[in-house]
């Protein structure tokens, strides 16, 4: 026997040189003789009877040199089994069984022929059945034993020759005797119906002839099936789209009496009826069922599918794909500035990788999705969140599950995240994108669930919260009554429920891999646990690029200027008046920095206002820092930001910076309103205390007979200066000390205008007074000998 | 995202574009992706490959002229009388064929969609596949319409996961590595799992962990480490050969060169 041939293959012919012309089974091989015995596998068909035609002897020698892979033209392949062949009993009776039976035909059938043939076959001699000779004797020995009246001998042996034929066609199994029930009654072929099926209509039961209905032919099909699919739109009705179609396809066009074209449809006979119109338009595909042709197309894109998959389909390794897109939180916030200004809701960006539905980053924020914020959600994700987390209060949380990952592709929607200046700077960070359909959310399901989750155990669970919904019912506090939280605030909570969403064991049945890499080492199955075990397997699709580079290329871009205390700011909301940011200001050690500001600092005046000014690269919710990035060798050098206010970096945002500035902005002027007024009252003060000393060495001149000259006046300084200083024992003037003097009593002169002491407001307010007359020249005199203050006796002592 | 070996960005129109591209670069086929079909008389798509058989080349009579012969419109850009120009999805080179000027059109449709299971008589496309087939048949090229259900999930998974590594110049710092690594263990990568070729490197040739991934990826997307990518790679197993035999097969299936 050759090695490849043996009993139930099957040769199936692949050329013109083949002996045999259909494929055919091997029964018997005899290889002394040089003998092998085939069948036909498929059956013949005639007249609507189905039958197997008998075996037949072929040299074995030849069929296995057609075998010969130099000269193949046959090949042994295989013939898949009916259904109905390997369909057990109670599954016969399961397709075929009709109500009045407890058997069906087809398993009766089987089990008939099955008995009729089973002592010839089932036994040792059933080899000698593939002697012609031999197998004749056998089926008439058979067919005696089996009839009962004479007339049946001829039809038996036909009929056991036949099952005989078709048991070992179908591969000599008792299944194969399984009769061909499933193709009676053309079983899957549409029926050309040659009258009008179903209850007769009024006219024919009344005896009328020619109204008996419409008979649809394959042509008539046709135009129905074309009219289901373009009258029968969203928007309009079964019923119109039929009236359409007769229109279209069943009517005749006549000139009436006054010349004019109508339209006349054709008698009702004529035409197909809206049944048949709705019966072969929606047959022709699932798609046209005509619940559907009535959603739109998206939606029934979105609705009428099966979900054979899932979202993370083909996806073996970190970061391979991440899902990105944004929503508003479900809650209204507050102003950090003021708590009780309301700032309505913001945005959140999450990105989500698609292996284990990880968070790996998000944005948080007042502006609405964009490019730039699409830019930082991603790079907060590339990024570690060690001094975010510290920023935030939340150091406590393990660092090791905050995972940075960078991905090799996004898929999004068409919304932020289809743009010139995302696709560039994806393409600079060597990240791809894919775009979902419009409308077809369904097919970016991790961000999705991952909004709802946060929105659920975060938003939903704050101050403030709406809980999803536009409006509220009536007699509820509103949202934004209750909102109490603020942006930064709000960043916090979120980081808190993407840490808890991440570090949530998981409720999965656990892998063995899981069980031992995970389980066995008391680390329970979480988001966070999975993912880091793929990375430490090397299952990471990019490994993680310097963070310097993805910054350059992600954050945001802002204007500043280099001075001699530092990198200030320039506010980006006032064209080109150049304005500051002058609470806060950026320092580095840097070489490349300090020698900036030296230079600034030294040849500031003599240049370009513009001169220092360069960009700087930010993160708006975390202004402790940012980056310039060096021209020639591009390197990110940091720079620390320092502020008077030691709450303006670890609370505010960058808006919220540029909202104090403003506020201070309305404020200043009245602060400087104020400065003009107090140094207007003093001025005024000095110009009385001028006045009035003019008055008195005025007074002293007139005094004298002739006015003395220049140089009498400036001589003899020395000794009125020592004079002078005899004159007060600290060489200054000391109040006079009254036992009976009480501060509480303001004296006289405090009050008049020229006097030491706080201006009257209310003189101030009124003009200066005119000026007095000169009052007499009072002598200076000592105080009256008083008791000295204990300070002053000391001093006095030491002295002497 | 370039598809292997090119460093271009390419642009896709669905996801089994981008995998079924990707599975054409990995047997090692240059593609080109929208390539148009222009209207006019144009020359082969590999004209210029080989100026040896330049001349041999048949030219394609151009879009409109088979749009003629088929009684279908061209079709024009939307509000203008400008003729629309049709493209391609996928326009393979072979370089493996003789002279590298073989080349393999692909139409990448949903085969499993409504429209081409119940096809529409007036239907617009499935009149461009028969255009398309046109084309390529004038041009004596192998021309098939496919989607990624035609190939295994986990195939394109993995190639989707590994093409990132699939690039590695000579200039890279990592290719001397690799060649150290190769010439010390080419003959045993076979014997022993990923995980084990991953630490070794970083132990005996002082590679980071991610410059150890990398160069265990780009093995198994060049098949230096025969592993059958059809199937789920453990790392920890030795990889199941049989990547080899499938890249071949895909391969014959794209283009066999006559006998």
């Amino acid at each position: 026997m050759s090695a490849q041939l043996y009993p139930g293959a099957v040769l199936t012919p692949i050329s013109d040189q083949a002996p045999i012309d259909t494929p055919h089974r091997v029964l018997h091989i005899r290889q002394s003789c040089d003998r092998i015995v085939l069948i036909p596998v498929e059956p013949r068909r005639r007249n609507g009877r189905v039958y197997f035609t008998g075996y037949v002897s072929q040299s074995l020698m030849e069929i296995e040199e057609k075998l010969n892979p130099s000269n193949l033209s046959v090949a042994i392949s295989s013939v898949a089994p009916r259904a109905d062949a390997i369909a057990s009993d109670d599954e016969l009776d399961k397709k075929y069984l009709r109500r009045e039976q407890k058997k069906s035909f087809a398993r009766r059938e089987r089990e008939e022929r099955w008995d009729l043939i089973k002592p010839l076959v089932d036994g040792p001699d059933a080899v000698l059945l593939f002697d012609p000779q031999l197998r004749q004797e056998a089926v008439a020995k058979r067919a005696l034993v089996v009839a009962t009246l004479p007339d049946q001998l001829r039809r038996l042996k036909r009929k056991i020759q036949d099952w005989l034929n078709q048991y070992w066609a179908g591969g000599s199994t008792r299944g194969a005797l399984t009769p061909f029930t499933s193709t009676c009654g053309a079983r899957g072929k549409e029926k050309q119906s040659a009258r009008k099926l179903g209850r007769r209509n009024r006219p024919t039961r009344s005896g009328k002839r020619g109204n008996e209905g419409f008979i649809v032919t394959d042509y008539d099909k046709d135009i129905i099936r074309y009219s289901w699919r373009n009258y029968y739109t969203r928007g309009t009705t079964e019923r119109k789209a039929c009236r359409l179609m007769w229109r279209e396809f069943y009517s005749t066009w006549l000139t009436d009496d006054y010349g004019r074209l109508r339209n006349v449809l054709l008698r009702p006979e004529d035409r197909p009826t809206p049944a048949q119109f709705h019966y072969w338009g929606q047959k022709q595909s699932p798609d046209q069922a005509a619940w559907r042709k009535q959603l739109a197309a998206t939606a029934a894109l979105r609705i009428d599918r099966a979900l054979t998959g899932s979202a993370n389909d083909g996806i073996v390794n970190i970061g391979q794909r991440g899902s990105i897109d944004s929503t508003s939180i479900d809650m209204d916030l507050v102003s950090t500035l003021c708590r009780l200004d309301r700032i309505g809701s913001a945005y959140r960006i999450l990105v989500i990788d698609a292996m284990y539905g990880y968070i790996a980053g998000f944005y948080l924020g007042l502006l609405p999705p964009s490019a730039e914020t699409v830019k930082l959600a991603i790079l907060h994700a590339m990024t570690p969140k060690g001094a975010w987390l510290k920023w935030l209060g939340l150091d406590h949380h393990d660092i090791a599950n905050w995972i940075p990952i960078h991905f090799q592709s996004f898929i999004a929607d068409n919304t932020d995240a289809r743009a010139d200046r995302v696709f560039v700077a994806l393409d600079d960070i060597g990240s791809g994108s894919l775009h979902i359909p419009v409308a077809r959310s369904d097919l970016n399901s991790p961000v999705e669930v991952g909004h709802h989750r946060l929105h659920r155990s975060v938003d939903h669970n704050l101050l403030g919260t709406t809980f999803g919904q536009m409006q509220t019912e009536r007699g509820d506090v509103s949202a934004p009554d209750r909102a109490r939280h603020t942006i930064i605030e709000a960043i916090r909570e979120t980081a808190r429920g993407v840490y808890a969403e991440n570090t949530t064991p998981l409720d999965i049945e656990p892998t063995e891999e899981m069980r031992e890499e995970l389980i066995a080492n008391g680390i329970p199955i979480t988001r966070a646990s999975l993912t880091a075990l793929r990375i430490r397997q090397g299952r990471m699709a990019r490994s993680l690029m310097n963070i310097d580079e993805a910054r350059a290329h992600m954050m945001p871009i802002t204007r500043g200027t280099f001075t001699k205390h530092g990198v200030l700011l320039l506010r980006p909301d006032t064209g080109n008046c150049r304005k500051f940011i002058k609470s806060v200001r950026y320092l580095s050690k840097h070489p490349v920095i300090l020698n900036k500001f030296r230079e600034a600092a030294n040849q500031r005046k003599s240049r370009d206002i513009k001169m220092y000014d360069d960009e700087f690269r930010y993160d708006p919710y975390n202004l402790t820092e940012i980056h310039f990035r060096h021209p020639h060798t591009g390197e990110m050098i940091a720079l620390s930001g320092i502020s008077a206010d030691r709450e303006l970096l670890g609370d505010c945002s960058y808006a919220d910076i540029l909202l104090r500035q403003d506020r201070y902005d309305l404020e200043r002027p009245e602060n400087l309103d104020a400065q003009e007024r107090i140094r207007s009252n003093l001025e005024l003060e000095q110009e009385a205390t001028k006045r009035k000393a003019e008055a008195e060495y005025a007074a002293e001149l007139d005094a004298l007979d002739k006015p003395p000259s220049k140089a009498a006046l400036v001589a003899n300084k020395s000794e009125n200066r020592q004079r002078e200083k005899n004159l007060f024992p600290l060489g200054m003037p000391t109040p006079a000390f009254d036992v009976t003097d009480s501060d509480d009593q303001p004296d006289q002169e405090d009050n008049e205008v020229g006097n030491a002491g706080s201006p009257n407001p209310i003189q101030a307010a009124e003009g200066p007074r005119p000026r007095p007359s000169s009052p007499a020249r009072k002598p200076i005199t000592t105080s009256k000998p008083s008791p000295l203050s204990i300070f002053s006796q000391v001093v006095i002592n030491q002295l002497h | 995202m370039p598809v292997p070996p090119f460093t271009r960005p390419c642009h896709f129109f669905s996801l089994s574009e981008w995998l079924l591209a990707l599975l054409f670069a990995w047997i090692g086929a240059f593609v080109r992706e929208q390539f148009p079909l222009w209207a006019m008389r144009h020359p082969h798509p590999c004209y210029g490959l080989n100026k040896d058989l330049d001349s041999t080349l048949p030219w394609s009579p151009g879009m409109l002229e088979i749009c003629r012969g088929l009684n279908i419109p061209h079709g024009t850009f939307v509000g203008t009388k400008v003729l629309y120009v049709w493209t391609i999805d996928l326009m393979l080179t072979i370089p493996w064929s003789k002279g590298g000027t073989g080349a393999c059109m692909v139409s990448v449709k949903p085969l499993e969609s409504e429209r081409y299971l119940y096809i529409d008589p007036l239907d617009r496309g499935p009149e461009k596949l028969e255009a398309e087939w046109r084309y390529a048949a004038d041009l004596g090229i192998p021309y098939f319409v496919g989607d990624r259900t035609l190939y295994p999930g986990d195939l394109l998974g993995q190639l989707d996961a590994l093409a990132s590594a699939a690039r590695l110049p000579r200039s890279d710092r990592r290719w001397t590595l690799l060649q150290r690594f190769l010439d010390r263990h080419a003959t045993d990568l076979q014997k022993y799992p990923l995980a084990d070729w991953v630490s070794l490197l970083q132990k005996d040739f002082g590679a980071g962990k991610p410059d150890a991934d990398y160069l265990i990826q780009h093995c198994l997307w060049h098949q230096i480490i025969d592993a059958d990518l059809s199937r789920h790679l453990n790392y920890r197993r030795c990889p199941t050969p049989g990547g080899r035999a499938l890249r071949a097969a895909i391969r014959d299936s794209v283009w066999r060169n006559p006998k």
